[in-house]
């Protein structure tokens, strides 16, 4: 009769030992690595109908952020622009374009663009634009250098505790809100930048976001 | 100890591993362990590292109510006819504190429908600056940062774009620049919904204080070139 237990069984204990204590260390480090918005989220980066370049309209060109994303300032919600702010220009400038094929007819049907979203927060937190604006957060400390983004994408991950770590702290991250749009501002090296306006602080209890 | 691996097209990195842990198809526990760790290494780097770039939309492991079916702003309707969800206001409503009883503020023409001759609001250094802003956001691409008319659609285009520094517009009462900026003229398109109303008047305030500032600049220099002309304000 065979043995039930043949001679590798010997070895069982410290495969078990490897494989327990290997196991949940990949399973949490995985965890940590892959679930994460880092992984998620960062670098979301959607094929619009338009290749729309901020690279050139705003980094070559110098459009203000604003020009387009008028409301940013006075709404919670930073605007697409509607098709007219397009064709403010491209009635002239580029008017045979195929490229801009969807934004002339869409200009002439009055039927909006379907951009495809980029930056995107879950639907139960309550972000307002015009509140971190006025509280002197620039456009790039969220969304990244746009004025280099030649297709946008999305470069924060734009988590929970991403955003707790500047309601903790805003004062690194502030600046003086005439330069809220200037991708390329660098705080002065004298000052603090907390001390730029007003003092601001921000809410760290859950009703802040979530209501 | 033989190898119980089935013989199948190997990936590369396993077919590597046999080449150095044994010939004839078997495999050494040693070079099995070293296999299956190559493996797990090849899965894990073939997707993507943090921060990499997809057009494909993120996926949420833990979904959460992230996407509830509610409206947003500026989102698609499969509800209303014109497939957008915002909606535009009902004809002839007008919204609480929206009443535009002052023509000469919310249209630039007085009761008698001409146009105002000066700004119908105090002009303080307070609204130079603001119009001084405004002016730089949504003017400035197209009639340059001091008003000549350069801007980018001269330049990329060769577009004409009016310099306010011709007389034609000098003469403008403020009240017909407040109406071009609201409808628009010529080339240009109006710009009712970017700027609200107190902002176009802060621009034509912005827009006057060039215009003054150029013209004694230009009369001073002719005046007295020696006299200080940087000084003339």
């Amino acid at each position: 009769m065979a043995q039930i237990f043949p001679p590798w069984w010997n070895k069982l204990p410290i495969v078990a030992a490897i494989a327990g204590a290997l196991g949940p260390t990949l399973a949490i480090a995985g965890v940590w690595y892959y679930f994460s918005p880092w992984y998620t989220d960062v670098g979301y980066r959607p094929v619009q109908p338009v290749p729309y370049s901020h690279k050139l309209h705003v980094g070559e060109l110098g459009l203000d952020c604003r020009y387009c994303h008028a409301s940013v300032e006075v709404s919670a919600v930073a605007n697409v622009p509607p098709t007219r702010t397009c064709m403010n220009c491209h009635q002239v400038v580029k008017r045979d374009s195929a490229l801009l094929a969807p934004i002339r007819d869409s200009a002439a049907s009055g039927r909006p663009m379907r951009w495809i979203r980029v930056h995107k927060v879950p639907d139960y937190v309550y972000f307002a634009h015009n509140a971190h604006v006025a509280a002197g957060i620039g456009c790039v400390t969220c969304h990244g250098r746009i004025d280099e983004m030649e297709t946008v994408t999305q470069m924060t991950p734009l988590s929970m505790s991403w955003c707790l770590d500047c309601h903790r702290n805003p004062g690194p991250y502030r600046r003086p809100v005439s330069e809220v749009t200037n991708m390329k501002w660098t705080p002065p090296r004298d000052v603090q930048a907390a001390q730029f306006d007003r003092p601001v602080n921000p809410p760290t209890d859950c009703s802040g976001c979530h209501r | 100890m033989t190898a119980r691996l089935p013989r199948r097209p190997a990936s590369a990195k396993a077919t590597a591993a046999r080449r150095s842990f044994g010939e004839g198809g078997s495999f050494s526990r040693g070079g099995r362990v070293l296999g299956v760790l190559a493996l797990a290494s090849v899965v894990a780097l073939s997707g993507c590292a943090r921060g990499c770039t997809s057009s494909r939309p993120p996926i949420h492991l833990n979904p959460s109510m992230d996407n509830q079916p509610k409206v947003l702003p500026q989102t698609a309707s499969t509800f209303f006819y014109d497939g957008a969800s915002m909606r535009q206001p009902v004809p002839g409503t007008v919204p609480i504190g929206g009443l535009k009883e002052d023509t000469a503020f919310f249209t630039g023409k007085g009761a008698d429908g001409q146009f105002v001759a000066t700004i119908p609001v105090t002009v303080n250094e307070a609204l130079l600056e603001r119009g001084r802003q405004r002016y730089a956001i949504y003017c400035q691409p197209c009639h340059d940062a001091r008003g000549d008319g350069k801007g980018i659609l001269f330049q990329r285009g060769n577009v004409p774009t009016a310099s306010f520094h011709q007389e034609k517009i000098q003469k403008y009462p403020d009240g017909q620049i407040f109406d071009v900026i609201t409808n628009g003229t010529g080339l240009m398109s109006g710009y009712r919904w970017p700027i609200p109303p107190a902002d176009r008047w802060a621009i034509i305030a912005y827009v006057r204080e060039l215009e003054r500032k150029r013209l004694a600049s230009a009369t001073g220099a002719a005046k007295a070139p020696a006299d200080n002309p940087a000084g003339t304000k």
